[in-house]
């Protein structure tokens, strides 16, 4: 958070307490009237750290602190976690005045309810154009947010899940490489499960458990078995077999201890510590994680290893040995009910340019431009794979207006099956009644 | 007709609780009933669609597993809050120098915020390095895995709802308990009875209709449970924890189906207002006893 | 010593070993809580866990601005519904608690009904239909509907309250006062409120408790700028991150000592006006 707006919150504590007799009922309602020069983005607490250099090896950019100081527009942040990020979108996207400004929306919320919730953004890029947008973005992601010839998100933070891996944690338990196939993660995971002498036990997977997070994992581990939960069409596939063995993968590696029995708390962040630690040898990890990984203050920085995702022998041919992974994008939108969409706007121009692109992927926020996608796969080696990815896979689950009650339903009967040790194929089949209605 | 002065005086005087009472209760309750016929959703027209949303949720495997397991915490929370609540109070019988400093300090957990009380349990039940978990293994015993399990995440619920208001049912029975004549007990002592003689056969059966007033108001108090179990568990992990509050607020908040929130909303509202009736009666004859 | 000595002696023994018993469990999670609050950052989550650490520090408070910069704010926040829900349900309720108490008439026992019936209402069922209602009235995101909800809430408990502490003072008493001159509200203000003060501040903690702990409301109404402190403390709760339990200790050590402090000043009241809610209606 900026130091400024601590101090406009303490301030506001202050007077409050002063004015504590009179306050109470209509009057002190309203609010403070926001000032003319502020902007409220509300975003995860590591978008943020990322545009202000915080938490990235020594050489990250800050790109707020010019666009502060130049615009005089003063940027605070409302933090928030994914699944608060999507609720609020929902609630404060129909009202007709908000305090946020700009809100971070992810790919899962892309669908035909944004025009419900965003201002149009066709007008002000025609007036304050972004350079090189659209075409230098890639295609399906430029194309995602718009419905009924109207834009409403400008993408921001893309990138690819791939499979990292701790080399140390490797060379010490013998593991030569990364899993080829996906029995491999098994099998590794396996090998590379111990206790230390210390009494620190280490374990050989970390997949992300949140009922929130759970569908792009298991879409990963379902495309490394060959399969799609949903096809692009809404054909629900979630209880065929590839599916069915990703499924059972997880359920083996929990119920024998190879990944952290907390599996079903365990989000991105605490997936990212966990590895951070040096407590994990292989976790499913954005292609834009070689900043957090090796970042010179976490325990293993140097070696976190980016590798491609495995796929089952039967489908690896000469052209094509690993498997699609998942990708991810984040976007920028503005509130229709922001009181200073002209500001707005300023700060998603300003932080889209080819520059601010170019800091941003420096201090580890995936590019969404092909041009700068080129660029930092010359020098990290995770971003070439993202290339790649960026190829081949698309979208974890086709989106539609109930994904938020499909991915909930994904995640709830996975834990169930996982942690609470219900029959897969039954537990699967009861989902895949739920999903055809959804998809419906 | 002409109100008489009384009359005017007491309208006077209720307006600002009436007003309040239906502006934001009585309208709200019947504009739930009519939402629940719509398929509202913030951002767009509603439309009528009858009894779907209804329909809707009573088909849903979901609703049906939420109200059960609704059921079965609301009963295991009432009958430990009652049991606890009851000994201590029988505890608290036993004269103690300074039982008013106690009694303080028993009230103390029902000042605490429910998101304050969970904080502090999910502290102290870390699985790992929770100091339950230490003082379970010192004794030899096997650690609880708490949270990050089915069937025990819900007990950490219940165990965090029956020390934020056991208080409550202690202070009630103690009073209860206060009030039986000491010549039953000079009585029994006569006739040779021990303690627990004296606990089944004269404080049991005597304070057997405040238990009973007791277990009501804990079930339909228990029933709207929120804020322990949403920020606790969020109704995970998986579904083990899921109940009807929670469901509502996935249907309404999260998947924006205002309609099926409706729809639940209702459903819940009368179950409490028949649970209710037997003490909605009992307080209303205590407040106009003229009608008795 | 003999034995009846003897046993005395031992049931005294059970009898204060019970009561350090119950005390445990009432007490035991506030205490450690509070205590671990001022543990050096590195000792929250030491292994074997300790009662207190090795030095008291305020680094864990010092930290909350950093990753929560609202939480004094809200802390504000949570401050102006709380008087301000006070305010209105005790206003509100002593009117209407004099009404139930003094005056006779018929149509009365309509609304003594309703506010019976509406102590049992859940208030999750009333968001639904006033959140698109506040957002018409722009009144979201502002405290205003966290007091005029709240005091919805809990003006027919504090009206029951305080109808029966009324009930106990005699109204002859008002009617020596009349005799001089007063019309019946005024005899009522002027000689039964002194009396029943003490009662009306166990109402206004109960009250206050209610309001100041309040989530579910906060967690619909308000986003940002109305935030309470409860909200604030659950998303801080809901990050993954497990670095930050020192934070959420101190942010809640300072939610929890007002009103603990509050409800243990007045606990006799409490307990009279509990057992009156409960057992006489």
């Amino acid at each position: 958070m900026t130091k400024s707006y601590r101090n406009e919150g303490m301030a506001r504590a202050r007077r409050l307490a002063g004015a504590v007799a009179t306050l109470a009922i209509l009057a002190g309602a309203g609010g403070v009237a926001a000032q003319d020069k502020s902007l409220l983005v509300m975003g995860g607490q590591g978008h943020e750290d990322n545009m202000r250099a915080i938490g990235t090896a020594a050489g990250g950019t800050d790109i707020l602190g010019p666009f502060e100081a130049e615009t005089g527009i003063k940027v605070s942040w409302s933090a928030a976690t994914n699944p608060q990020l999507q609720e609020a979108l929902q609630r404060l996207g129909p009202l007709s005045s908000t305090a946020e400004d700009v809100i971070f929306v992810h790919q899962f919320d892309t669908n035909a309810r944004l025009p419900d919730f965003l201002e149009p953004l066709d007008g002000y890029l025609a007036d304050a154009p972004i350079e090189g947008f659209p075409h230098d973005w890639a295609p399906g992601v430029a194309a995602a947010s718009v419905f009924d010839g109207k834009r409403y998100l400008i993408p921001f933070r893309c990138g690819a899940m791939t499979l990292w891996y701790n080399d140390q944690i490797f060379a010490e338990r013998g593991v030569g490489a990364g899993p080829k196939v996906p029995e491999d993660i098994y099998e590794i995971a396996k090998a590379a499960t111990y206790t230390r002498d210390n009494g620190e036990q280490v374990f050989g997977v970390a997949f992300r458990g949140t009922s929130w997070s759970i569908t792009e994992d298991l879409a990963a581990l379902s495309r490394a078995y060959g399969g799609e939960m949903v096809l692009p069409d809404g054909t629900v596939t979630v209880n065929q077999p590839p599916v069915v063995e990703a499924v059972n993968l997880l359920k083996r590696l929990f119920k024998d201890g190879l990944m952290p029995p907390n599996w079903a708390t365990l989000d991105q962040t605490g997936v990212n510590q966990l590895f951070k630690d040096d407590r994990v040898a292989m976790t499913l990890g954005g292609t834009n994680y070689d900043k957090t990984f090796n970042d010179g203050q976490s325990l293993v920085s140097g070696h976190a290893v980016a590798t491609r995702w495995p796929l089952v022998k039967d489908l690896q041919t000469a052209d094509r040995s690993s498997g699609a992974g998942t990708v991810f994008y984040w976007g920028l939108g503005i509130l229709k009910g922001s009181q200073h969409k002209d500001a707005a706007w300023e700060f998603i121009r300003r932080i889209s340019n080819p520059q601010s692109v170019h800091a941003l992927a420096g201090n580890g926020s995936g590019p969404c431009t092909g041009a700068e996608l080129a660029v930092s796969a010359e020098a990290d080696p995770a971003m070439a794979i993202q290339a790649e990815i960026f190829a081949a896979a698309n979208n974890p689950l086709p989106v539609n207006e109930n994904i938020n009650q499909i991915r909930d339903a994904l995640g709830e009967t996975i834990q169930n099956i996982v942690v609470n040790d219900l029959d897969t194929q039954a537990e699967l089949d009861g989902l895949a009644r739920r999903l055809e209605r959804l998809y419906r | 007709m002409r109100l008489s002065r009384p009359s005017v005086i007491a309208l006077v005087l209720l307006t600002p609780l009436l007003a309040a009472l239906g502006f934001f209760i009585v309208v709200p309750a019947f504009q739930l009933l009519w939402i629940s016929l719509t398929n509202l959703t913030p951002g767009r027209p509603a439309e009528f669609i009858g009894l779907d949303n209804y329909g809707y949720v009573l088909s849903d495997p979901a609703f049906i597993a939420a109200l059960l397991r609704n059921i079965a915490f609301v009963l295991v929370v009432v009958v430990l809050e009652v049991g606890v609540g009851f000994a201590i109070a029988l505890v608290l019988q036993l004269r103690f120098p300074l039982r008013s400093l106690w009694f303080a300090i028993i009230l103390a957990p029902f000042a605490v915020s429910p998101i304050v009380a969970v904080v502090m349990w999910k502290y102290m039940l870390d699985p790992t390095f929770g100091i339950v978990n230490y003082a379970i293994a010192s004794l030899g015993l096997p650690t609880v895995p708490w949270m990050t399990d089915a069937a025990t995440s819900m007990a950490v619920i219940i165990i965090v709802a029956v020390w934020k208001e056991f208080a409550f049912t202690t202070i009630v029975l103690f009073a209860a308990l206060t009030s039986i004549p000491k010549e039953l007990y000079e009585a029994a002592h006569v006739d040779g009875a021990n303690p627990w003689q004296n606990l089944i056969h004269i404080k049991i059966p005597l304070i057997a209709p405040a238990i009973a007033i007791v277990l009501l108001f804990r079930i339909i108090f228990t029933l709207r449970e929120f804020g322990i179990p949403w920020t606790l568990t969020g109704g995970g992990p998986g579904t083990a924890t899921e109940i009807l509050s929670i469901y509502l607020y996935k249907q309404a908040f999260r998947y924006s189906d205002f309609g099926a929130g409706a729809a639940i909303g209702w459903i819940m509202l009368a179950v409490t207002v028949l649970l209710s009736s037997f003490l909605i009666r009992r307080t209303y004859r205590g407040m106009f006893p003229e009608d008795r | 010593m003999n034995i009846h000595q003897l046993r005395r002696f031992g049931f005294g023994i059970v009898k204060w070993l019970l009561l350090a018993a119950v005390l445990l469990w009432a007490a035991f999670p506030i205490v450690f809580m509070v205590m671990s609050s001022f543990k050096p950052p590195g000792e929250i989550w030491a292994y074997p866990p300790r009662l207190w650490g090795s030095t008291a520090t305020l680094s864990n408070y010092e930290e909350i601005g950093r990753y929560s910069p609202t939480y004094f704010r809200d802390l504000g926040n949570s401050v102006q519904v709380t008087l301000g829900g006070v305010l209105l349900t005790i206003l509100t309720a002593t009117a209407a608690a004099f009404v139930f108490s003094r005056i006779r008439t018929g149509w009365l026992k309509l609304p003594g009904l309703l506010i019976i019936v509406i102590r049992m209402f859940p208030p999750i069922v009333v968001i639904i239909p006033l959140f698109p209602l506040m957002s018409a009235l722009g009144l979201l995101d502002t405290v205003t509907p966290l007091i005029l909800a709240g005091t919805a809430f809990s003006v027919s408990i504090a009206t029951m309250l305080l109808k029966a502490f009324i009930d106990d003072i005699p109204v002859e008493l008002e009617q020596a006062a009349m005799i001089d001159g007063c019309n019946q509200f005024q005899a009522f203000v002027r000689i039964t409120l002194p009396l029943i003060a003490p009662g009306i501040a166990a109402v206004v903690v109960f009250v206050a408790v209610g309001l100041w702990n309040e989530y579910l409301f906060a967690l619909i109404f308000t986003s940002t700028e109305a935030r309470t402190a409860p909200v604030t403390i659950a998303i801080a709760m809901s990050n993954p991150d497990g670095a930050r339990w020192g934070q959420l200790l101190a942010m809640s050590t300072i939610h929890l000592v007002p009103v603990v402090v509050l409800v243990m000043a007045v606990h006799k009241q409490l307990v009279q006006g509990m057992t009156t809610g409960a057992v006489k209606g």
